[in-house]
């Protein structure tokens, strides 16, 4: 690897010697650089194969559109705050990890609330919906689009455990994924949502996970 | 209280805001508390404990941007040399020896101290607590094979034949997980 071997006094020097300023907060900065330009690739890549919705001007203030982005913009920037904490050696993930313990359990007391209000008749529509098929593999694709750019972020931080931080970082783009595929989906329960859009932003995770072990070593 | 991490923050500071002089003087600081760490934990040349020490400070270096300033500067450099630590183990195939978890919530050294002693406890407890207890005496408190023996209810004789096999079973079992 190392073409001669080196004095350490002299690798001292020379790496002393190139130490340029770095301005503070610089990872968190690229981390949402990159998650953003994640999303705008994502959007374009929704808009290009899928069409945009007519309707989507009427639809920006229906709970339902306004659930699919809270919930999917929740999850990228909890788990995005998580990868970063797992790129800096020595900084808690306690918080992170809250988070998004806590964005799971609304979400189910949410499902749990829609599943109380429905009849029996109609549960398994509210699971299903019209497109319960396409949802999750259109995530699931759709963040493949977004996982470079997340990756090119994580890349640069120092993961001690590059697995977990491969995992975070694929959960960031399977949820940017999910906010961008939401500008196009029609569904309208949060029961819908919880299940397929949930499913894809996971195995976007586990992906990023199987990569991260690889790719997030440094 | 704690000394090296007293140091190493303004340097460190220093070094973010480009100051080529304190960062110099920040890495050689760490080299020798990375040199000390790796020794302690390669039973190896010398020739890998400075490879590692050259590899973490190139890392300390390069990713020196990912420290937060609420976190320990100390706690940041010895995650980084545990993780090049490990990487390097794991590449030669022997990552069996590294305690998983050093307590940062001690003070540096006692980091350090705190790793060892969970490594030494761990080895030790593989021999009966009769010559446990020679070992530590002998080896670790600085007792003679008498004073030694007399505590453990053995003559000097006994206490030696005892120590030298306590020390040939540990030393077996050392080169046991190492290859």
């Amino acid at each position: 690897m190392r073409p001669e071997p080196l004095n350490t006094e002299d690798l001292i020097d020379r790496l002393a010697a190139g130490a340029r300023p770095i301005p503070e907060h610089r990872p968190a900065r690229r981390a949402a650089l990159c998650a953003g330009l994640a999303l705008v690739a994502s959007a374009i890549v929704v808009w290009m194969t899928l069409g945009p919705r007519p309707d989507l001007a009427s639809v920006v203030d229906e709970p339902a559109f306004l659930l699919r982005q809270v919930y999917a913009l929740s999850v990228a920037g909890f788990a995005g705050w998580l990868m970063l904490r797992l790129g800096q050696p020595g900084a808690p993930v306690r918080g992170p990890v809250i988070g998004l313990g806590a964005v799971a359990l609304l979400v189910i007391g949410l499902v749990a609330w829609e599943q109380a209000g429905l009849g029996d008749a109609s549960r398994l529509d509210s699971l299903l919906g019209q497109s319960w098929t396409q949802c999750s593999l259109r995530v699931g694709a759709i963040s493949l689009v977004a996982t470079p750019f997340v990756f090119f972020a994580a890349r640069r931080l120092a993961p001690a455990r590059p697995t977990m931080a491969g995992l975070a970082a694929g959960i960031v783009a399977g949820a940017v994924a999910a906010s961008a595929y939401g500008l196009y989906c029609a569904e309208i329960t949060a029961t819908f949502v919880a299940t397929w859009y949930s499913l894809g932003i996971v195995t976007s995770g586990l992906l990023g996970g199987a990569l991260g072990r690889w790719v997030l070593r440094w | 209280m704690n000394t090296l991490e007293a140091r190493l923050k303004p340097l460190m500071i220093g070094g973010l805001d480009g100051d080529t002089r304190a960062w110099r003087e920040f890495l050689g600081l760490l080299r020798p508390a990375f040199h000390a760490y790796f020794k302690r934990r390669q039973f190896h040349g010398d020739a890998d404990v400075e490879d590692l020490v050259q590899e973490a400070l190139m890392a300390v270096h390069a990713k020196r941007e990912t420290w937060r300033r609420a976190d320990p500067v100390t706690s940041w450099c010895y995650t980084i040399a545990r993780y090049k630590l490990i990487d390097h183990l794991r590449r030669t195939g022997r990552a069996r020896f590294v305690p998983m978890v050093d307590d940062l919530s001690l003070e540096v050294d006692g980091v350090e101290d705190g790793a060892v002693r969970h490594d030494l406890d761990r080895l030790l407890s593989t021999v009966p607590a009769r010559q446990q207890a020679l070992v530590k005496d002998v080896k670790l408190s600085g007792y003679s094979l008498a004073e030694a023996g007399e505590r453990a209810g053995l003559s000097e004789g006994a206490a030696r034949v005892s120590l030298h096999r306590a020390m040939k079973a540990l030393m077996n079992r050392v080169t046991d997980r190492e290859t």
